[in-house]
């Protein structure tokens, strides 16, 4: 039986989104009273969805990428963006709307896209469950489906690429995979993890010799060639408009002060921090301890699973480096980053499906956690103290 | 390739050709026109036309706007170049003022780094926002660029002795300001100061309010500390500026301004801010004398 473009799960979860997403957005809107925390927009509806990152989404919309930007977005990539642009433009829409329809837009095609890849993976009833868990992930973190992070794109495009990638279609996972480099820097993560799936589907003909082992250069440079063209394109331009050598990479280093360091070292040190800070300490720190936890917990539950070969190792390794890219330079976000990879969805596994009611237990956790995370980050004096 | 490979291509390409056309360039040119307004400002041996030509300036005659310049720069130092730089991530939508919307489309707030000569160039995102102009665009298309620092205002200039609202950035009703009584000559160790009586209502909480004052047009800066009173008298000093104003709360008392020249005419300004990261919005001013 074909499946549904759009299934029935996806859409409702997606309304869900959208109807919080409002109902926060004009209760801001009418209670102007309400002090609202830093990097904010503009007033109206879409303008309260557009705090924090998003803001500087907006910055980008308008003033495009330079050097006399403080602090740097050019450690931003730029689809949405360039997306939200062009809806600004050709339609006249106000910039903060134009990123509401980006996110939504993009929130949709990654639920469908990400229902699409369980469900050939394992199964519907497997990818209806993992739509609850990405939707409203127990790390606290649907404010990105929620304000007009443009998140959801990234997720969107990794998941199309990993299906394509997954039906050997490897010039398509590398289209997709191109839009995944321009959208957040882990898109370039995807091109080691197909390289490797690549070489390792095609181990025979590498044994078998040269003239074998030639066959596979074709589907390596399909797959991992245009992406990697895409992204040194782009860091060449963004380099020089905005006059910092590798200016994605390198252009927030004044802020991450403890320069490089391993992530085992860096979570040993948040650990020893923890214990050894005089309490109380706040929200934000304990909710970033939960996040890694679930993340630590999580990455173990998914090496189990694709050494027992329940879960392609791709996706695994794809969460792994995922997470432990941006904890070489600090913890800040990464309950989001992790948001953003397989880790959500590791419970359809651990979980049985007979346990229907545990599912909606964790479902509505992901959802109060969440909430409380968007209303500590948009209002003021509510002592969260989170960096998302 | 499919066709629908072939389209995906086809998309990418032109994204990818959108994405490096478009990674520099501003939708709108505010930021460049406020980097060449403050470049002819920093530096009199440039063309000074974009200061005559793209100033806000209200009622005042163009000779009036020059001379306001002239002694603006001898007051504040500025004779010696300076660089500015247009900080690009602090360019933000102000409200539009019902009483402006017939004449103006839109107002932005941008934010300007200002760097002294042989000073550090440290971006510093308080400063910029201190240093910042607004832009006042008519329906026309044309832009005006409107700086803090003369006795001027788009909201118009407000009679003494009456309460005037206060709004935020983003038109919130935070309050009012009223100068409750006539200004005095106040004399001490040989140096004169005039004496305000101001009083401020809060409405709603404030993250701050901040007081310029202007003698003949220009800014001058204002006393921040009550040490330059008697102990006697502090209890009354008004600070130009202050942080975290509680709902109700009252402020009262005399503000005071050193004066080195006489004094022909005399403004005070008024902002306030719902939280401390407010951007400034357009001052509220007053004719004191």
């Amino acid at each position: 039986m074909p499946r549904p473009p759009l299934p029935a799960v996806v859409l409702v979860s997606w309304g869900w989104h959208l109807i919080i997403t409002l109902v926060f957005a004009f209760i801001l809107q009418a209670n102007p009273e309400l002090p609202e925390a830093p990097w904010f927009s503009t007033p109206d509806w879409a303008g309260n969805l557009a705090h924090w990152d998003v803001n500087w989404e907006f910055r980008i919309v308008d003033q495009g990428y330079g050097p006399d930007f403080s602090p740097q977005t050019s450690a931003k990539f730029p689809l949405a963006a360039l997306f939200a642009r062009l809806l600004h433009q050709a339609f006249n829409l106000p910039i903060q709307v134009a990123l509401f329809i980006v996110n939504k837009a993009g929130l949709l095609l990654a639920l469908s896209a990400l229902w699409h890849l369980v469900a050939r993976l394992h199964n519907p009833p497997a990818a209806n469950r993992a739509i609850g868990y990405i939707a409203f992930p127990i790390f606290g973190t649907a404010f990105i489906y929620w304000m007009s992070y443009p998140d959801p794109l990234f997720l969107a495009w990794w998941a199309l690429a990993f299906t394509s990638l997954f039906q050997r279609r490897y010039f398509r996972a590398g289209l997709w995979t191109v839009l995944a480099v321009w959208s957040r820097p882990q898109g370039a993560l995807l091109l080691p993890v197909f390289a490797l799936s690549i070489l390792v589907h095609h181990r025979a003909e590498l044994r078998a010799g040269l003239a074998a082992a030639s066959r596979v250069l074709p589907p390596l440079l399909a797959a991992c060639l245009l992406p990697t063209l895409a992204l040194i394109a782009w860091v060449i331009r963004v380099s020089d408009v905005t006059a910092i050598p590798f200016s994605p990479y390198l252009a927030q280093s004044d802020v991450r002060q403890t320069g490089l360091m391993w992530p085992w070292d860096r979570l040993a040190l948040r650990l020893n921090f923890m214990l050894t800070e005089p309490p109380p300490l706040n929200p934000g720190y304990w909710l970033e301890a939960w996040q890694l936890l679930l993340i630590i917990v999580g990455l173990i539950a998914l090496i189990a699973l694709a050494y027992r070969r329940r879960l392609p190792w791709e996706l695994c390794l794809f969460s792994g480096l995922s997470v432990a890219f941006p904890l070489l330079t600090g913890i800040i976000a990464i309950g989001r980053f992790a948001t953003l990879t397989w880790l959500p969805l590791v419970f359809i596994y651990c979980i049985p499906p007979r346990l229907h009611w545990l599912d909606s237990l964790l479902w509505a956790l992901g959802l109060i956690l969440s909430l409380a995370v968007l209303i500590g980050l948009n209002l003021a004096n509510t002592g969260l103290y989170y960096v998302p | 390739m499919n066709r629908f490979d072939a389209a995906l291509t086809l998309l990418i390409a032109v994204i990818f050709l959108l994405l490096m056309t478009f990674a520099g360039q501003p939708v709108t040119p505010e930021a460049a026109r406020v980097q060449q307004w403050y470049d002819a400002l920093c530096d009199p041996t440039l063309d000074q036309s974009p200061l005559w030509d793209w100033t806000w300036r209200g009622g005042w005659t163009i000779s009036q706007l020059q001379d306001a310049f002239a002694r603006y720069r001898v007051r504040t130092g500025l004779p010696e170049p300076c660089t500015p730089r247009v900080n690009h991530n602090v360019i933000y939508f102000n409200w539009l003022p019902p009483t402006l919307s017939a004449a103006v489309e839109r107002i932005k707030f941008v934010a300007v780094n200002v760097y002294g000569t042989g000073r550090p160039t440290e971006p510093n995102l308080i400063g910029s926002v201190q240093t910042g102009v607004h832009v006042l665009y008519d329906h026309e298309g044309q832009s005006r660029i409107f700086p803090r620092f003369f006795a001027l205002s788009p909201l118009g200039v407000h009679p003494t002795h009456q309460p005037v609202p206060l709004h935020n950035n983003d038109g919130l009703l935070m309050g009012q300001v009223e100068v409750t009584g006539f200004p005095f000559p106040y004399e001490r160790a040989g140096e004169i100061r005039l004496a305000v009586p101001l009083r401020l209502t809060a409405h709603r909480p404030w993250g701050r309010y901040e007081i310029q004052a202007f003698i003949n047009g220009i800014e001058v800066i204002p006393e921040y500390y009550s040490d330059v009173l008697p102990l006697e008298e502090q209890a009354r000093f008004l600070p130009p500026a202050a942080d975290s104003i509680a709902a109700a709360q009252v402020v009262e008392g005399l503000f005071y301004v050193m004066v080195l020249e006489p004094v022909t005419d005399f403004h005070l300004a008024i902002t306030t801010y719902q939280t401390p990261w407010d951007m400034r919005p357009l001052p509220v001013l007053i004719d004191v004398i």
